[in-house]
């Protein structure tokens, strides 16, 4: 019942969106205040017919229903209730209405939220939002339908993959989701700025905060996802430049040139083409990762069933809107507003020249990913572009970026003066010299990445607190720009220091010592643990160091139910490191019975996500921010 | 045209330039390489489904004991399943009994894509809401299975068939099975 009357309510919002994306252009173009208030009242309807569908499959996994096809294929009566609450999303029709759930979440914010924004801007907004929801609810119920019954309803479901059975999985996903689809409210209002005769200039602050929302919550999905992929998925690695993965920092990069050039275009209408340009881009690549993910058209560790109708649906889509939305600019682009000119050496300068290097690295990764599939279409066989290609071009282009971001806050609006914004930089040069000591002293010299990355990461973090103490009176003013560089200088400290990762291999049975990396190991004890759905063998083993006494428990575990074993990883984080231990598969060797071990020390890796966390605040803040400042 | 105005252009050229390049892919896409599910050695799941145009025929595991069988899932809306049909046709042509089973299809459309491509199937069984599908532990279409005399699942391919795994995998071990 509850299921049927979510299938009726994400149909009936099918059709409502239809009217959404058609009744507030006509009141727009008629200035008929009742038909755009008719827009507002549809994206609201919309919001609460796709949340009701959501949480009607919620239900149903909840409460076990397999005569749901999605629930069967998913779910199993003894998964924990957290997972059957997050395995809602985890298979690929579920994701779509979480993907849908946001972007009608985003529509009914345009609809309320903003104050200030021209009602005609908004109305148009509200449509093209409106025809990206009709375009995924199309997609949902004809290629993904989540709904389907069967009859009679196995007795039990085939359960969930158990590298998703994970609390990963509650944050990762909706974290990601929000940025990424976040991002179509950009790309709604920058086609109703291009659709809108005569605008200001300075309009461009009504996209200020949706960028700064979407881009928050990106940075906070792609944090999580790094995370997950590092502890859960036991691979020791935080970063594999997997296509799907590219996927996210795509829009992430694209968003990123858009945040600072939106500030240039709102605060002094500088580089309106260019910030419209960006907000049509980084949708565009929101929906190209997408289809990237939703086609299996890139080999992937993300990829599970996949159909090929599916690919050219959301082809087609991405086709539609990125292809409209730029025909629009073309169409309009001569006819905006110049913005004011400003000096070479200025804060715009720096912004500009951050946007450049970002964008080259965004195009450089979108090649990178495409190219097999590139040269695959052109008939020149199968290769995968791996990270040594992505190491080798992304991080020389974003090296130079770090040094910019630490130097460009310290210029003056319209026109700067490098003397007086290097008289800034002592600290930051202090910084810089202190973190690449210290990783000399601690480490040798084995790696000029290292010592480089390291620099500047301390350089960007100096530059942050000298920022911060010469705005002490005025820190909300500057929060998302001292939080997010904050972030991003310590993220980077966190990144340089996997550069300096000991792994080791081997292997033990119990009652074995072992001296590895400074570390003195035993391994203590072995027993048979049950969990709730799985089986496991679970290790004690004693790391010592010095004074640093620990016990660690990683584990073998066994899914009956998919026939699937999975390490599960014991991690020791502190602030200079993190001790990483994972157990094998039970070995026969003659008599003995042996485990494979694998010993990790990741030096600074929480740094990687403590830097991603304080980054995404950033975004927050400038949200709150906005509201302050009416730039809503 | 100004030049402004078609330096304007350049993006949407640049993404329809992109666009071309994906469909393109589209259709060369390899299919996915199993990760887990295999189901080999374990006895087939009990499978009754309606045959396609049968007349209330019905194709069932059971009716099929003792004699080994192949089993294909495919369905007329899936791109990779046109692309081995060829190797279905050339095997059809070689005496080897193969069931198809449509995986949330239409009878209609299925009727139709076989009426245009061939039928090589000895029968067409529907699964129409994908149950069986559920129990033979699908991943998407196509998959084969070979089943033998005791109904035991032998050989589980996840993709379209080609020539070189028909000829290195299927039929070796077709004739082990046919000659016991």
């Amino acid at each position: 019942m509850i299921i049927t009357l979510g299938h009726f309510a994400v149909s009936l919002a099918l059709l409502l969106s239809l009217a959404q994306s058609i009744i507030p252009l006509f009141g727009a173009s008629q200035n008929n205040i009742k038909k755009i208030q008719i827009g507002r009242g549809l994206a609201l309807a919309n919001f609460v017919l796709v949340a009701t569908g959501f949480f009607a499959l919620m239900y149903a996994h909840v409460t076990d229903d397999f005569s749901v096809v999605n629930v069967a294929m998913n779910s199993h009566s003894t998964k924990p209730l957290l997972y059957k609450i997050t395995g809602t999303w985890a298979s690929h029709e579920g994701s779509m209405m979480l993907w849908v759930l946001i972007l009608t979440l985003f529509g009914a914010l345009i609809a309320l939220v903003p104050r200030d924004m021209p009602l005609v801007l908004r109305a148009r907004a509200l449509a093209v939002q409106g025809m990206t929801g009709v375009g995924f609810l199309a997609f949902i119920l004809f290629t993904s339908d989540p709904f389907i019954r069967i009859f009679p309803a196995p007795t039990d479901g085939q359960d969930l993959n158990p590298l998703l059975q994970d609390p990963g999985l509650a944050f990762h996903p909706p974290g990601l989701y929000m940025g990424y689809v976040g991002f179509s409210s950009v790309f709604s209002l920058a086609a109703a700025l291009l659709m809108t005769r005569d605008i200001d200039a300075k309009w461009a602050k009504y996209l200020r905060v949706w960028v700064l929302l979407s881009w928050g919550f990106l940075t906070f999905g792609i944090t999580m996802g790094s995370w997950w992929a590092y502890y859960e998925l036991g691979w020791g690695g935080w970063w594999f430049w997997d296509p799907v993965e590219n996927a996210a920092l795509m829009p992430w990069l694209s968003g990123t040139a858009l945040l600072h050039s939106v500030i240039a275009s709102a605060r002094r209408g500088a580089l309106l083409r260019w910030t419209l340009l960006l907000s049509v881009i980084t949708f565009s690549l929101s929906l190209l990762g997408t289809f990237l993910v939703r086609s299996g058209i890139l080999t992937s560790v993300h990829t599970f069933a996949v159909d090929p109708e599916r690919g050219v649906f959301v082809l087609a889509l991405l086709g539609i809107a990125t292809g409209g939305a730029l025909i629009l600019y073309a169409a309009r682009a001569h006819q905006l507003p110049e913005g004011t000119l400003f000096a070479p050496i200025s804060r715009e300068g720096g912004l500009l020249i951050n946007n450049l290097f970002i964008c080259t690295a965004c195009a450089t990764l979108v090649t990178g990913t495409l190219y097999p599939l590139l040269l695959d279409a052109l008939g020149g066989g199968t290769v995968s572009v791996g990270a040594p290609y992505f190491n080798a071009t992304m991080v020389p282009l974003l090296l130079p970026v770090l040094f910019i971001m630490g130097f460009a806050p310290f210029l003056k609006w319209n026109k700067g003066d490098v003397r007086n914004a290097l008289a800034n930089m002592k600290l930051a040069a202090l910084l810089m010299l202190t973190a690449i000591a210290a990783g000399l002293y601690a480490y040798g010299n084995h790696h000029i990445i290292g010592f480089i990355a390291l620099g500047a990461g301390g350089w960007v973090v100096g530059a942050s607190i000298t920022d911060a103490w010469r705005n002490r009176d005025a820190l909300f003013a500057n929060a998302p720009r001292l939080l997010g560089h904050l972030g991003i200088g310590i993220a980077v400290i966190g990144m340089a220091g996997s550069v300096y990762n000991q792994e080791n291999a081997f292997t033990m049975q119990v009652g074995d010592a072992r001296d590895v990396s400074g570390y003195h190991i035993t391994f203590d004890a072995l027993a048979d643990v049950q969990g709730e759905n799985y089986l496991a063998q679970r290790g004690t083993f004693t790391v010592i160091r010095g004074d640093d006494n620990v016990t660690l428990y990683p584990e073998w575990r066994f899914y009956p139910v998919q026939a699937m074993p999975l390490s599960h990883v014991a991690l020791r984080p502190d602030a200079m490191r993190d001790l990483y231990l994972a157990l094998g598969e039970e070995q026969e060797d003659g008599k003995k019975k042996t485990h494979a071990v694998r010993f990790q020390i990741h030096p600074l890796a929480p740094w990687i996500w403590i830097g991603g966390v304080i980054t995404a605040l950033g975004g927050f803040a400038g949200v709150a921010q906005s509201f302050k400042k009416k730039w809503i | 045209m100004e030049k402004s105005k078609i330096k304007a252009f350049t993006p949407f050229i640049v993404f329809a330039l992109l666009v071309v390049f994906l469909v393109i892919g589209l259709h060369h896409s390899k299919p996915q390489v199993p990760k887990f599910a295999q189901h080999i050695g374990d006895t087939a799941p009990v499978t009754d489904l309606p045959i396609l145009n049968g007349n209330g025929a019905r194709f069932t595991t059971a009716s099929w004991h003792g004699r080994p069988y192949m089993i294909n899932f495919f369905a007329s809306w899936c791109g990779d399943c046109k692309a081995e049909h060829e190797e279905l046709m050339t095997l059809a042509a070689s005496h080897l009994p193969m069931i198809g089973i449509t995986f949330k299809d239409k009878a209609d459309n299925v009727t139709s894509y076989l009426g245009r491509v061939g039928d090589p199937f000895i029968a067409v069984a529907q699964d129409d809401n994908g149950r069986a599908g559920i129990d033979w532990g699908l991943t998407g279409v196509p998959e084969t299975f070979v089943v033998d005399a005791q109904g035991i699942i032998r050989w589980h391919h996840i993709g379209a068939l080609t020539d070189d795994i028909a000829r290195d995998e299927l039929m070796p071990l077709w004739e082990s099975l046919t000659q016991q």
